[in-house]
């Protein structure tokens, strides 16, 4: 096996050093997906409250890493990546403080109460459809999330989650088995 | 002209999920077409994975807040947010906003053990026999160790007779800033080398640092708490290099700074900035050539086989881990191969100092904001090295019973290949355990850890969390660097050094304690 260089050989152009203004960049970006990273972020976590947070944070380390953004067509990968990184620290900083031998929070028992996501959302989406997304693994939910919500390839989620194409279809395939399961428990497929 | 390839269950569904995406080639269209014909099991899945995705793409949008363009531009002007994983911010970020206020920092000790004389504490009792000797010990004499209350000796500022600290970082004044960091040679106070930042050294705090075994080169990790991230130097304590093999975000599984037996070569892994990619990197001492080894952004550096074997591992779904020859030198950047073939489910093997045994951690990872974590736990395991060639079948998990699915966890081999430690386990699911250590002896039962292997309850101060453990060849001793959490970011953080004596049964541990007037921060090392 040999292994390969690979960021040595990708070109990175800087929004910063073509000269458009790194204001106005921005300002782009954020108009552009502030409302698709927060609904990304909400389907995540399942709380707007939460979500805002990962939103906010997710553009605040994107103002600072504009200067590292390859080019507008890689913008959409990008600022997701930086949402799919801040989402899981957020939920693995939240399970960090879960006290030990709680049961109920087992991660093979899923949690049947009605989120807050699904108060607030109640009406607008079906809250069953968010709470069979609540019960899969974070990473199985996220590249179902990027493949069904989003509309990305397998090459696309790859690049969000840092992924191989051949991983993402493996991963995408449990992905869907579970799906299929929290579905099911909902009454909702077949 | 070839027909379809039949097709698993398995793999058709994969096919049937690639193809709600429009990721089928056209073989694969026709391959999965020709197996749906056939089979209603997965015309059944196919027809539920389409209900799913249409009800996916159905979800409507909600309004971001109102409010979330104000808090983000707060936040840019505020510095709302540094960008260190959870898994670090307990202990040196604090720690380092606390620094502010230091005036003289010992950041740093290297204590070797002369002798194989256990030190033990005048105060406290003579050790059993079966604990100055576990090899001895095979036959389960050992007892779970009740409630014992470790017999802690009073804050001191000398070391007992039978240490020595060979080194030390002197780091005065505010070293957030970056300040001065001198190597003091202990046994006769003169300084070995001054790091002058921003001429040496960037500035930033010292958290970690590893002598090469030949003693003349030491590499050092200062953490840059501000942006952040970690910068690794290799210092050469006979002349004056002090070579930087580069920067790296903060990485639960990047924390290793591995110099090859023989000391020609150090290796660690650097995860790059915004992209996360983590690579490892390599120092040839002999031809001052600092040389990125990988390219494949998943790539860790694990333990070295012998002066010239390196393993490295394959961070993913589905980990791996590969032998690697630097007997031609670290070669061209990223150029670095192996025909050796892969060993599967093997994450970071941590092989003894004999080469005989081997720690590693097997499961699925997941890539988080940094590196790659195990997002659902992963499981240490122990085994024969042979494991690693295919020839054995015996492997098995390290903790007989593993408190819940484990995300992080660091591991220190003795060197007599017997002992090992086990310390600072973090758990998905609930809180870590920063307090526990475990010492384990492949000699004593089947050599895994049981609770009968962690140090006592009160050897470790309450509110300390360990950060670096380092066993002694004898089996029965450990140098513990703990920290305290700081109260407020104006106080002056305190970190101390403990020199565990490892009792068994109904004995409790012996724990001299170094501080805590000063910062400790590892690590120690019995020679």
């Amino acid at each position: 096996m040999a292994w390969t260089p690979r960021l040595a050989e990708t070109p990175r152009v800087s929004v910063h050093e073509t000269g458009v203004d790194r204001e106005a960049a921005f300002a782009s970006l954020f108009e552009e997906y502030a409302t698709p990273i927060y609904n990304y972020a909400l389907r995540m976590v399942g709380d707007p409250d939460r979500a805002a947070d990962i939103a906010q944070d997710t553009f605040i380390k994107a103002y600072r890493k504009l200067d590292q953004l390859t080019d507008d067509a890689a913008a959409r990968s990008w600022i997701y990546r930086i949402a799919t990184n801040t989402a899981i620290d957020d939920m693995r900083r939240r399970k960090f403080t879960v006290p030990m031998g709680d049961e109920s929070r087992h991660h093979d028992r899923p949690d049947l109460r009605p989120g807050p996501e699904a108060q607030v959302l109640g009406g607008v989406v079906d809250e069953r459809i968010q709470r069979a997304l609540l019960r899969l693994r974070p990473n199985h939910r996220q590249c179902l999330l990027l493949s069904d919500v989003e509309d990305m390839s397998a090459l696309q989620i790859g690049e969000v989650m840092g992924m191989s194409y051949g991983a993402v279809r493996t991963l995408l395939c449990r992905a869907r088995a579970e799906m299929r399961d929290a579905l099911l428990a909902e009454g909702m497929t077949r | 002209m070839t027909g379809p390839r039949r097709l698993t269950h398995a793999l058709a569904e994969e096919l049937v999920s690639a193809s709600l995406t429009g990721d089928l080639s056209g073989s694969e269209a026709a391959d999965l077409a020709a197996h749906l014909a056939g089979c209603e099991r997965c015309t059944a899945t196919a027809a539920a994975w389409a209900d799913s995705r249409r009800l996916l793409s159905g979800i409507r949008h909600v309004p971001a807040p109102r409010d979330l363009g104000a808090r983000v531009r707060t936040g840019i002007e505020g510095g709302r947010i540094v960008d260190t994983p959870w898994y670090r911010r307990p202990i040196f970020a604090v720690a380092s906003v606390g620094a502010l206020a230091a005036a003289a920092l010992v950041l740093a000790v290297i204590v070797s053990l002369p002798n194989a004389t256990p030190p033990v504490a005048s105060t406290s009792p003579q050790p059993s026999g079966s604990a100055a000797a576990p090899s001895a010990t095979a036959t389960g004499e050992a007892t779970p160790t009740a409630e014992p209350s470790a017999t802690v000796q009073p804050p001191s500022a000398t070391l007992p007779p039978d240490y020595r600290i060979e080194y030390a970082f002197d780091v005065p004044g505010d070293i957030t800033q970056g300040s001065t960091v001198t190597l003091i040679d202990q046994a006769t106070g003169d300084m070995v080398r001054t790091l002058v930042p921003g001429q040496d050294i960037d500035g930033g705090q010292p958290i970690q640092a590893a002598l090469s075994p030949d003693g003349t080169w030491l590499a050092l990790r200062v953490l840059q708490d501000a942006v952040p991230r970690e910068v690794v130097y290799a210092v050469d304590l006979d002349g004056d290099a002090v070579i930087e093999l580069g920067a790296s975000m903060l990485d639960t599984f990047a924390e290793r700074l591995l110099w090859s037996p023989d000391g020609r070569f150090l290796v660690t892994t650097l995860v790059a900035e915004g992209s996360g990619d983590a690579n490892v990197t390599g120092f040839d001492t002999q031809s001052g050539e600092v040389v990125r080894l990988t390219g494949t952004g998943n790539a860790y550096a694990a333990s070295w086989e012998s002066d010239t074997i390196l393993w490295m591992s394959l961070a993913g779904p589905e980990p791996a881990s590969y032998r690697f020859d630097l007997s031609g030198g670290l070669g061209n950047e990223g150029e670095l191969g192996t025909s050796a073939p892969p060993v599967p489910d093997v994450f970071l093997p941590t092989l003894s100092p004999n080469g005989e045994s081997v720690i590693f951690w097997r499961g699925p990872m997941a890539q988080s904001g940094a590196g790659w974590t195990f997002a659902n736990g992963g499981v240490l395991n122990l085994a024969s090295s042979a494991y690693l060639d295919g020839e054995t079948p015996d492997v098995a998990p390290l903790f007989v019973e593993a408190p819940g699915p484990i995300a992080v966890a660091r591991v220190a081999w003795a060197a007599d290949s017997d002992a090992y430690a086990v310390w600072g386990l973090g758990y998905v699911e609930s809180e870590g355990d920063a307090r526990s250590v475990y010492l384990g002896h492949l000699s004593l039962e089947d050599g895994r850890i049981s609770q009968r292997q962690r140090l006592d309850e009160n050897d470790v101060p309450d509110g300390a969390t360990v950060i670096d453990v380092a066993p002694a060849p004898d089996g029965r001793h450990l140098a513990l660097t703990v920290v305290y959490p700081i109260p407020g970011d104006l106080a002056q953080p305190v970190a101390e050094l403990l020199l565990v004596t490892r009792n068994f049964g109904d004995e409790a541990d012996v724990v001299q304690r170094l501080g805590p007037t000063e910062i400790w921060v590892g690590p120690g090392i019995y020679e």
